[in-house]
């Protein structure tokens, strides 16, 4: 793995396991969930932490001056994205003010 | 004698601890508007832990799920007629995360703290991009490429597969490189997809 750039080669890599993850049947992908003790289709199933539910910290802490505070958000947290922005409309699209 | 007072409450202890738990998710929404499944949810909860090896460390796998289905909810974001629903999550959350870096380039890093301020003209689906050199980024694609290896490390089949598909190798090629039969490397790509699976369930250690 050197003649590749590693950043390219990832994204490759990522894209060939995503196509898999798709191919995947349903019957497959609860196999392998319940191969760890889960079940996604019960009700607060682990499976499903950050996606059905989540944690986050309060934006006020996203832009808190100490960084090495910060935990490595949503990869070790679960957390969702903070309050969405206002979205600018696109070209052509009514105004609403 | 006296009791000592337990410093977090049990009954609410995200809050205590400083953090909101919901369960208000867009990804929910999606769910009770049946845009999606149970099933298709591992599979995308999957897919995001995947492309957020990709991103720094304080962008999380969830909030780019979240806000994939965010954008589709809230139409900014449009599945078109032929294209798996998905699929097409799978792809606005590769948009989102091309965009990030492209606004990283333009040393704009400081601005995109919140995937939300991300505008993204479309959403690929499949077609993987050819990041732009950027020294952060291969840091990031080191480690890992690293830790995927740690995932396959005891199935050498499995790390040829992985070591193939990152040279962009078609499954011709890695069965031709390293004299595997078609049905070896079926099975091993399943085998694979079982430990992505997995992996992409399990929480994350500390």
């Amino acid at each position: 793995m050197t003649r590749v750039r590693p950043e390219l080669g990832l994204e490759r890599l990522i894209a060939a396991l995503e196509r898999d993850l798709l191919d995947a049947t349903d019957r497959e992908i609860r196999e392998a969930a319940n191969e760890i003790g889960m079940d996604p289709t019960l009700k607060g199933s682990a499976a499903l932490f950050g996606v059905l539910f989540t944690m986050k910290r309060p934006a006020a802490h996203l832009h808190s001056a100490d960084k090495s505070a910060r935990p490595r958000s949503g990869k070790e947290t679960g957390a969702a994205s903070s309050t969405r922005s206002a979205r600018r409309p696109k070209k052509g699209a009514p105004r609403s003010d | 004698m006296q009791t000592m007072k337990p410093l977090i409450s049990l009954e609410n202890w995200p809050q205590a601890i400083g953090f909101e738990f919901t369960t208000q998710t867009p990804a929910r929404g999606a769910l009770e508007a049946k845009l999606v499944t149970v099933a298709d949810l591992v599979r995308l909860k999957v897919i995001a832990r995947l492309h957020a090896r990709g991103l720094p460390p304080e962008i999380g796998w969830s909030d780019l799920l979240q806000e994939a289905f965010a954008r589709v909810l809230d139409g900014s974001r449009r599945v078109p007629k032929d294209v798996p629903t998905v699929a097409f999550i799978a792809g606005v959350m590769r948009s989102i995360k091309e965009q990030y870096w492209r606004q990283a380039r333009r040393g704009a890093r400081h601005r995109v703290k919140l995937l939300a301020e991300i505008e993204i003209h479309e959403a690929r689906v499949g077609e993987p991009v050819d990041p732009a050199p950027n020294p952060e980024r291969r840091a990031i694609a080191i480690q890992e490429m690293e830790r995927i290896g740690e995932l396959f490390g005891d199935d050498s089949q499995a790390m040829q597969i992985v070591a193939g598909l990152y040279e962009g190798w078609t499954p011709e090629e890695i069965c031709a490189a390293h004299d595997m039969s078609k049905t070896d490397y079926d099975s091993t790509r399943r085998r694979i997809r079982r430990a992505l699976v997995r992996a992409g369930l399990r929480l994350p250690q500390p």
